[in-house]
């Protein structure tokens, strides 16, 4: 078990993050996911050491790393880390630079770790004689040599393609289960964050300042974001205005639409979340949405519809042509805020 | 340690402004018993100051026509396609190779053989010698910016329709301003610190009348003119460092295409070209040998140039491992802390030669005033190499600052993280990355400390050893122009292949 406490971090007046708290269980990946500046790297680089919080407490497999009293050294705290641009030392082979981290040369671990990575034949070349993927393995296996307790990874798929990025994080997930550790990784993809991780994070600027608003399993925090931004982090969305008519009924561009659990009590304007699979268009030509677009995204159709203001994309399953009129219907009761 | 180590150009930078200091606060004896000139009477004498005047005169004209020059031959370079160009631009580089004495001297007799002229000496002749010796510097900096641009916003504002001139001035100018205002100010230094020439073209000048004065033992009169030196250079000094200090621009840029030259752009270069190829290279090197083939015809006879060809590549085998190691420690505290560290490598490079070793002997005289030794230290040679390395520690600064920017920080973290951090990461990432550029910045300071004149002259004649700058010079004043050919001939030699070897170094590798 790894844990952050009320850890705050500050670039001399101006703060990165404040109060976050986070939990790594044995053996879970946990994904960081937040919009570029939001200060989640920095979480990853307070975690390995390479800077130092504000205040609040890190204890990895339950051993203080950080608190007001300690600070252990990077080197010191067991850790791995993977960067983005991989980071490999340019003068050594891959070979030299999986094994740069065992205070002994073991040639047997060293060939393990390759093994597992699935890079042995790459094993006497130099990183410049790399792909991107086998340079990125290659950093993998060197965090794993000194057999690391939490792994961080940070964007580690960001100058991957995005067809081999799905491979190489179920290959990093199959690693950290064969290796039993547990994993932090950062990114701002949120593709990236649902395939890999257990739990996802997320991070939003508040003030001026990051914090993690919500943490849950990739399912729930999909179907259920705590808010707006979180929801827009966590996948395409539409947001419209509505006004309340009944319980659990709203009044919105669409006609009446069923949300889920609010009270005309409550309040009477709401924001409804519409994410675009949960609506569909109907062709019809005596509808009043007409197809403003209509582009191929691979397996379906992409439906652009403007209704007064708001723009709506809906997937369809075939061809519609631009000008074609009709209706949408939303499929399932939405969350409103 | 490494703070320690960093200190040490530290303090190599403020010797000789100490020296200098305590010189005047604590003025040497009249020989003749009579007091001492105050400071005063010194500075308001009114020839002081035409020195100053000439000596900024000389360096601005300089700078302006090498760098007008130099940055015309850089722009071509980068937009123009012609044949013979890249032989050309070498060609060009190795003026780099040639002392200003050498060239100085070999001009000043060939052009006073073309009776037409007026006598090739003073300021005039100073500024075209000053000239032709920094044009390189100016086409290295120039073009060194050019190829960091990216060719997009050329390219379209072509594609617009802008003429070449309009194009250049919104697309290129304002990216290469810095750049420009860097190489006038670098070639200011260079041309007000320089020694060899004015001294060759009896130019009245700072560099020339302060070794005159130390060799006529009139220290006063040195001090002062040590100080106006100091007051000339060191606010060009500032802005140089402020120019050096702008942002890199793109590491891998997209290149212009280069479009056909033609009509009389193209014989214009080519004549430019041709001329400055042919006075910084081809004439003092023609010159040098018409000297000793005329010596040899008539029959004279030439000094063994075995003990002065040993003594150079001693003594610049020396500076430069000296400068060299003393460089890394500062270096690597500017690239992770602060800009201190350059400033005080680089002020200390600013200052003229003959400035450097005039201060470095007031301070030992100083010092050795009260603990004797001072012959003992001068013949040593622990001045002359002091001296070396302060002069150049710029030279051997800049590609290895410029090598260790260039390692990603992501790897000394990967290193932190993997407790192997410093040494196996200094042994198996640091210096593999840094040992070309070590290579570079020795070739570099080689070069330099090979070619050195002033401080030579001054600190290296008493430590017995005899080097080729110093029997070309002394030969050259004797009239033995048959010696002086052939040591300033070997001379040339040595300093054309370090310069070819310099330029085709991968210190990028």
């Amino acid at each position: 078990m790894h844990n952050i406490t009320q850890l705050s971090h500050s670039f001399g007046a101006t703060a990165t993050f404040q109060y976050v708290d986070l939990s790594i269980e044995q053996g879970e990946i946990v994904s960081l996911l937040g919009q570029s500046g939001c200060g989640k790297s920095t979480l990853l680089r307070c975690i390995a050491g390479l800077e130092t919080p504000k205040n609040g407490e890190i204890t990895i497999q339950n051993n203080v790393v950080f608190s007001s009293k300690i600070n252990v050294q990077p080197g010191k705290r067991n850790l791995g880390l993977v960067f983005q641009d991989y980071a490999l030392f340019p003068a050594l082979t891959v070979r030299r630079n999986v094994g740069f981290g065992l205070k002994r040369i073991d040639e047997k671990r060293i060939d393990e770790l390759l093994d597992l990575v699935g890079i042995t034949e790459c094993a006497d070349r130099f990183p410049h004689q790399l792909s991107g993927g086998q340079q990125q393995r290659v950093s993998l296996a060197r965090s794993l040599a000194p057999k690391p307790q939490l792994l961080l990874l940070d964007e580690p798929f960001s100058n991957i393609d995005a067809h081999r990025k799905l491979e190489l994080g179920q290959e990093i997930r199959r690693i950290v289960e064969h290796q039993k550790i547990s994993a932090v990784f950062v990114t701002h993809d949120q593709v990236d964050a649902f395939s890999l991780a257990d739990r996802v994070a997320v991070m939003t600027q508040h003030n001026g300042s990051g914090t993690i608003v919500q943490i849950e399993s990739p399912h729930v925090l999909y179907n259920n974001p705590i808010s707006p931004e979180v929801a827009r982090l966590t996948g395409a969305c539409t947001f419209i205005d509505g006004t309340l008519t009944e319980d659990s009924i709203v009044e919105t561009c669409l006609g009446k639409i069923a949300i889920q659990g609010a009270s005309v009590s409550d309040k009477r304007n709401v924001k409804v979340l519409i994410r675009p699979e949960n609506l569909r268009f109907n062709a019809n030509a005596s509808g009043t949405m007409v197809v403003g677009m209509s582009c191929c995204t691979g397996p379906k159709f992409q439906l652009i519809v403007d209704v007064g203001t708001t723009r709506f994309r809906i997937p369809h399953p075939t061809y519609i042509p631009k000008g074609t009129r009709g209706t949408i219907e939303v499929l399932a009761p939405c969350l409103s805020y | 340690m490494i703070r320690l180590l960093a200190l040490i150009p530290v303090l190599l930078a403020v010797s000789p402004l100490l020296g200098l200091l305590g010189l005047i606060l604590n003025p040497p004896k009249d020989p003749f018993g009579g007091e001492p000139a105050s400071l005063w009477m010194l500075l308001s004498d009114g020839a002081v100051f035409g020195l100053l005047l000439n000596s900024v005169y000389v360096a601005l004209t300089s700078a302006v026509m090498s760098v007008l020059c130099g940055g015309w031959l850089a722009w071509v370079n980068y937009r123009y396609q012609y044949r013979g160009k890249r032989l050309l631009f070498l060609g060009s580089l190795l003026v780099f190779a040639t002392p200003s004495y050498i060239l100085a001297g070999t001009l000043r007799v060939q052009m006073n053989n073309l009776t037409v002229l007026p006598d090739f000496s003073g300021l005039w002749a100073s500024i075209v010698c000053l000239t032709i010796v920094c044009i390189p510097y100016a086409q290295v900096i120039i073009s060194s910016a050019l190829t960091r641009l990216s060719g997009s916003e050329l390219e379209a504002a072509v594609q617009l329709g802008a003429s070449n001139r309009d194009a250049f001035t919104v697309a290129i100018w304002p990216q290469i301003k810095e750049s420009v205002q860097l190489s006038f100010f670098i070639s200011f230094l260079y041309a007000i610190a320089d020694f060899g020439a004015v001294a060759t073209l009896n130019a009245p000048v700072l560099t020339w009348r302060l070794y005159e004065s130390i060799r006529n033992q009139d220290l006063q009169q040195a001090s002062i003119l040590g100080v106006l030196s100091l007051m000339a250079v060191v606010p060009v000094f500032f802005l140089v460092n402020r120019y050096r200090s702008q942002p890199n621009r793109l590491s891998n840029p997209r290149k212009v295409k280069p479009i056909p030259l033609k009509g009389n752009k193209r014989v214009l270069l080519y004549c430019v070209y041709a001329g400055l190829i042919w006075l910084g290279v081809v004439w003092p090197t023609v010159e040098l040998c018409s000297w000793v083939v005329e010596g040899w015809q008539r029959g004279l006879s030439f000094t063994s140039q075995w003990d002065a060809t040993f003594g150079s590549l001693v003594c610049a085998a020396i500076g430069a491992f000296l400068t060299t190691v003393l460089v890394i420690a500062p270096a690597w505290l500017y690239v992770q802390e602060s800009d201190f560290y350059k400033n005080s490598t680089f002020l200390a490079s600013a200052l003229p030669g003959i400035l450097l070793a005039f201060g470095l002997m007031t301070l030992t005289l100083l010092i050795t005033k009260h603990t004797g030794g001072y012959h003992l230290v001068l013949s040593s040679g622990v001045l002359l190499f002091s001296g070396y390395a302060m002069r150049f520690l710029s030279e051997g600064f800049s590609p290895i600052a410029s090598s260790m920017r260039q390692i990603n920080p992501q790897l000394s973290d990967i290193a932190k993280i993997l407790d192997r951090y410093p040494k196996p990461w200094v042994k198996n990432v640091l210096l593999p990355h840094i040992a070309p550029s070590i290579v570079r910045a020795y070739f570099l300071v080689f070069l330099a400390c090979i070619k050195e004149l002033p401080i030579t002259l001054l600190l290296g004649g008493s430590t017995g050893l005899k080097t080729l700058t110093f029997r070309t010079w002394d030969r050259y004043n004797e009239a033995l122009w048959h010696d002086a050919g052939f040591s300033g001939l070997i001379l040339l030699l040595i300093a054309f292949m370090m310069t070819v070897v310099t330029l085709h170094w991968k210190a990028d590798a």
